[in-house]
């Protein structure tokens, strides 16, 4: 069980990789919340077996479960947490390895990704959020199989067609050792999950 | 496993009792465990149970937590430490389930 608070607002995601992680603003704890809403010691999580126990620290701004104002509490994966005002959702990334991450894309592959060499083939994230809000038909290659999921999709896209029939699995992994990551194109994705608190 | 931290001197200060998933122990009135000597900062440190180990975190302590003799951020604790919170004296005790 890999359990992760995903930040919903600015800043980086909360790994729960330690038995006892302390929040707050100051340099002593393991996950710093720039802001000065948060307090120096705001709160601490205790990792529970699939579940955390919360406790606020007497912080000024206070910690809320799915919103409502609480000194300790619970949380299980799909709630809520806010920290002063940086809100958190706890997701259980799985069991089988701590270093790989699953990601769903909600939404299709553009245009360009179907059509290789016809624009940019590299859209940001913020714009496929755009084209989903637009419209969530999902764009898959007509010859792709049913069962492809919108990730896959993406990928097959800018495939040559000869490997049409091909099946896709998509893994996106942390990288074991931070400090050497290759230079290849992959190593994007890895780098932005680098830039965790931890 | 569930410990309790038992005074070395009874007269100074009361047993704590690990009875939930995290204690905080401080001078402070919203501590869980409050211990109302000056050597003790408002939120001086705190307790957790997590899988079935405990763990003792210091919060920033004036006087610090210590374990063993040495002075410690975080530790876990096993039966038989001694730990020291401000200058009172703890022993870790296991409690039977």
């Amino acid at each position: 069980m890999s359990l992760r608070l995903v930040a919903l607002d600015e800043g980086s995601d909360i790994p729960i990789d330690r038995d006892l992680i302390m929040v707050g603003r100051h340099s002593t704890c393991d996950a710093r919340l720039e802001s000065l809403r948060v307090s120096r010691n705001h709160c601490c999580v205790v990792n529970r077996r699939g579940s955390l126990e919360v406790r606020d620290l007497g912080s000024t701004n206070g910690i809320r479960i799915n919103g409502r104002r609480v000194d300790v509490g619970t949380l299980r994966p799909g709630d809520e947490l806010t920290v002063a005002h940086i809100r958190f959702r706890l997701e259980d990334c799985g069991t089988t390895n701590d270093n790989t991450v699953m990601a769903t894309i909600s939404t299709a592959p553009s245009d360009d990704l179907r059509r290789p060499g016809t624009g940019d083939p590299d859209p940001s994230g913020s714009e496929l959020k755009d084209r989903a809000k637009r419209g969530n038909q999902p764009l898959v290659r007509a010859d792709a199989p049913e069962d492809d999921s919108p990730l896959a999709a993406a990928v097959r896209g800018v495939l040559p067609a000869e490997l049409a029939g091909y099946k896709i699995q998509v893994i996106v992994q942390a990288p074991e050792n931070p400090g050497a990551l290759p230079k290849d194109h992959d190593s994007k994705i890895q780098a932005e999950e680098d830039k965790g608190p931890l | 496993m569930s410990v309790r931290l038992v005074p070395l001197n009874p007269e100074q200060a009361y047993t704590i009792t690990v009875a939930r998933p995290i204690v905080l122990i401080g001078r402070h009135p919203d501590c869980d465990v409050r211990i109302d000597l000056p050597q003790v900062s408002r939120r001086h440190c705190c307790l957790a149970l997590a899988h079935d180990q405990a763990i003792i975190r210091d919060l920033g302590s004036r006087h610090g937590v210590w374990l063993n003799g040495r002075q410690i951020q975080e530790a876990y604790l096993n039966v038989g430490d001694e730990i020291a919170i401000g200058h009172l004296l703890y022993r870790v005790e296991q409690v039977a389930n």
